[in-house]
């Protein structure tokens, strides 16, 4: 080894404390989840974001949870964890001054990243086409159910919609039910993580154009990647075939299925023949295993109740605890299905680092979940808690804009800030 | 020419299964020269890996997702093969892989010894639970990773505990990340021009979706139950039954979305204000409804669901999907009808949108199609530019170009089953 590289490569060890993303100006213009995770997520990697809220407030600060159930505006978990490590200043932009406000952040930015109707941007003088003459440079992303184009750009949704679109709901729940969603906000989050994706594709765009771009999110279109495309693939592909809901299993193969055991329930996949043999194994060879029928995944679906109710008596016998151990032994790719206070008091969180804690003027400190990725060089961390409502509004309109504290008191008179 | 964002950046794919290649079809589609790095000796593992398709046994949505990409053949278990692919190393500036974390060290293809190498290097390593941890050398697919990190505790019906199967997999939003991840990486490195090592776990991926209950969990010690199709604020929250669509889009659709002599046919709905509680009684055409102390403020709707529910669905079943959409969009409901999968191939909005595309494939009796771009640039949209390639198709291009080697060695080390 040279000593140069000697040298880079123990520079490459040492962690940077100001992220890879020191340097960038993200201006967020949106609220509860989509926009918000979105910026977080490149806050968290050290750009700088200026959050604008509403004098009433991103809509997550009523959300909760609260500590102890008492809401208060400064406590709701979904808000201090969707906006640590952002700037946050309130802004009327109904007004004129407010609009033009809005404009003078923008000129500094780097990227704008909004959640809005497009309506709204567009009767705010906030479109792209108007943004791009005020900064040509800007990077907008738009993160909305339906995207800014096509037929239903104007219709309203939310989480439960872009999954009813995506294809998922349709294949999920019981087959004499209604379709089921996904847990919580799943589409936001989805919108925000292709949000970010997409937002950096844009920065290296820029690098070779020298423009900024419009960035486009449908969270309906970000679920449907989920499933490879929404399960069209397997449609296109000619077989025509729709796949259907089949409550507790999917009908590709057996088992690809969550079943009962004394104390809950556990997923029992088999993509390999292995895992079905370690698992009849572990049951002692039952005889119906040797059954002709039972030889083959694909043809063993067809019997999939028969199967069902051969094994769960078994399973039923045992808690997760034993299953979990004897498919860990024999290295089988089953998993017991854990709830989520067993993930977040996992050895394995532990050992990973994965939850970091927050010290909050209001809400005190806590544990906040951190990023679903290791960067050796640069890591992703949690600098500074979410910003209290308006609390860098004098830093951000005397410091950067150049307002004095006379017209911040106006400001605040004229409820523009 | 149109530009595209990720020009002369140079990938070297390893990707197995779902999540790699997703993350490799991201570069390429954003214009980075993406190697795939194939081999007869690892074909076992990529027919046993199944694509994300109903039937498992179609390999060709996996090809799908390799479109973009130059394909070299080369068994890296040979001594020589890895020699190779560490010069390779040299040349890129992106080494992505999703074997089980210990596969790339047996190699000797760990990022200590890449970087070693080739300081500027990005390597992303895309696993379940992480390089390191009790977790990590767990065997997992999609869904028993969900199982494993909470997500499916939360998959039932909000009156039944009984969990359901989930078919929205982490693969993708591990790739999703990990493209995050390496763009944030690549800025990195033009600052200080060093490389670094990502650490991407697919189970921590989906667990951060989970945000505000985890808050919930260190605030109150609650453990997060399922709620169905239920929210916590909101209400009417909730998937519908329809009446049989008139526009349905052709028989198939006709007979696969009937059950029991139902159709299956269903519109999500959600209300947030009592203005939009207002208008969705409006729209069904009852005042008494709207004036019903039951539901006149979110608080009693949310503590009235089962009537709530009950009244919405006989109204709804009167109606198709479609048609109950437009009217409830018009008076400023948010509502959707939950499309299936030959529903989705004839939205006017997925259309319009171009979110799936054809493409060719040369060495399949037809052309694919495709999922599109998920993400829509206006400048630098990025470009499916290649069709998927049978393996082995750019070696002369990576090896006789890239590494100068000359023919008669790549005829020897083909011959002597390393480029393979």
């Amino acid at each position: 080894m040279t000593e140069q590289t000697a040298t880079a490569h123990e520079a490459a060890t040492t962690p940077d404390n100001r992220g890879p993303l020191a340097g960038l100006r993200v201006i967020e213009y949106g609220e509860f989840i989509s926009a918000p995770y979105c910026a977080k997520l490149m806050a968290n990697l050290g750009a700088e974001v200026i959050k604008i809220e509403t004098p009433n407030g991103d809509k997550a600060r009523r959300f909760g949870p609260f500590p102890d159930d008492v809401p208060h505006p400064e406590k709701s978990g979904l808000f201090l964890n969707l906006n640590t490590d952002k700037l946050g200043v309130t802004l009327n932009v109904d007004t004129a001054t407010g609009r033009s406000i809005f404009n003078q952040l923008i000129v500094e930015a780097d990227m704008l990243i909004e959640n809005n109707p497009p309506c709204r941007m567009e009767e705010l003088g906030f479109d792209f086409a108007s943004l791009h003459e005020v900064n040509p440079r800007l990077i907008v992303t738009s993160i909305t159910p339906f995207g800014w184009t096509g037929p239903y750009r104007d219709y309203k949704g939310h989480a439960i919609q872009a999954v009813a679109g995506s294809g998922i709901a349709h294949r999920t729940g019981q087959p004499d039910r209604s379709p089921l969603t996904t847990p919580l906000s799943q589409g936001d989050y989805q919108g925000a993580i292709h949000g970010a994706a997409a937002t950096m594709s844009a920065f290296f765009g820029r690098k070779v154009t020298g423009e900024g771009q419009h960035v486009d999110i449908s969270t309906m279109e970000c679920m449907g990647t989920l499933t490879g495309g929404a399960g069209i693939l397997n449609v296109l592909f000619g077989t025509g075939a729709e796949p259907r809901r089949a409550g507790h299993r999917v009908t590709a193969y057996y088992p690809w299925t969550v079943l009962p055991c004394q104390d809950g329930y556990v997923e029992v996949i088999t993509m390999q023949d292995r895992h079905w043999d370690s698992f009849l194994e572990a049951m002692g060879n039952p005889e119906w295993g040797r059954d002709p029928r039972f030889q083959d995944k694909f043809a063993m679906v067809q019997h999939a109740d028969e199967l069902d109710a051969n094994i769960i008596p078994w399973l039923m016998e045992r808690d997760r605890r034993s299953l979990w151990q004897e498919f860990r032994e024999r290295r089988i790719s089953y998993q017991p299905v854990h709830d989520l206070g067993e993930v977040i008091e996992s050895d394995h969180m532990r050992e990973r680092g994965f939850f970091q804690e927050v010290e909050h003027p209001a809400a005190g400190t806590l544990k906040y979940p951190g990023a679903p990725f290791k960067l050796s060089a640069s890591p992703w961390q949690i600098r500074c808690p979410a910003p209290l409502l308006g609390e860098h509004n004098e830093l951000i309109y005397t410091c950067r804009l150049g307002f004095d504290r006379t017209d911040l008191v106006k400001l605040r008179q004229a409820s523009i800030i | 020419m149109t530009h595209l964002p990720l020009e002369g950046i140079r990938v070297l794919d390893l990707g197995q299964v779902w999540a790699g290649p997703v993350l490799g079809q991201y570069l390429g589609d954003m214009g980075a020269e993406v190697i795939r790095v194939e081999s007869a000796v690892r074909q076992g593992m990529q027919s046993g890996a199944r694509a994300p398709v109903t039937d498992p046994k179609d390999p060709r949505a996996w090809l799908a997702m390799t479109r973009n990409r130059r394909s070299i053949t080369l068994n890296l278990a040979s001594a020589e093969g890895a020699n190779l692919f560490k010069q390779l190393v040299t040349h890129s500036d992106v080494l992505l892989e999703n074997f089980s974390p210990r596969a790339m060290r047996k190699l000797g293809l760990d990022y200590a010894e890449l970087s070693r190498v080739n300081p500027r290097l990005i390597m992303a390593s895309l696993s379940a639970a992480g390089q390191y941890g009790p977790w990590h050398d767990l065997l997992t697919y999609g869904p028993s990773l969900t199982a494993l990190y909470g997500m499916k505790s939360l998959l039932a019906y909000h009156d039944d505990p009984a969990v359901q199967e989930d078919v929205a997999d982490l693969d993708p939003t591990a790739a999703t990340y990990a493209f995050f991840a390496i763009l944030s990486a690549l800025e990195y490195r033009e600052r200080t021009g060093q490389g670094q090592y990502i650490d991407m776990a697919q189970g921590e991926a989906g667990f951060c979706s989970l945000g505000e209950a985890v808050m919930d969990y260190f605030m109150n010690g609650r453990i997060a139950k399922p709620m169905g199709n239920r929210h916590p604020t909101m209400a009417p929250h909730g998937i519908y039954p329809c009446g049989s669509s008139e526009e349905a889009v052709g028989d198939s659709v006709r007979r696969s979305s009937s059950i029991g002599g139902h159709s299956d046919s269903w519109i999500a709905i959600a209300i947030e204000t009592d203005d939009e509680w207002r208008a969705l009684c409006r729209v069904i055409g009852e005042t008494s409804l709207s004036v019903d102390a039951r539901f006149t403020d979110t608080y009693s709707r949310l503590h009235h669901q089962d009537e709530l529910d009950e009244r919405l669905s006989a109204w709804t079943c009167q109606y198709s999907s479609e048609e109950l959409t437009e009217r409830l969009q018009t008076a400023g409901v948010a509502a959707f009808p939950v499309l299936t999968a030959l529903r989705i191939v004839e939205n006017e909005q997925y259309r319009a949108r171009r979110q799936d595309v054809q493409i060719a494939a040369e060495h399949l009796d037809r052309d694919l199609v495709v999922y599109g771009i998920p993400w829509k640039l206006s400048g630098t949209p990025g470009a499916i530019r290649r069709p998927v390639m049978p393996a082995g198709t750019d070696n002369e291009y990576v090896f006789g170009e890239l590494l100068h080697l000359p023919d008669d060695e790549i005829r020897r080390l083909t011959s002597e089953q390393i480029l393979y």
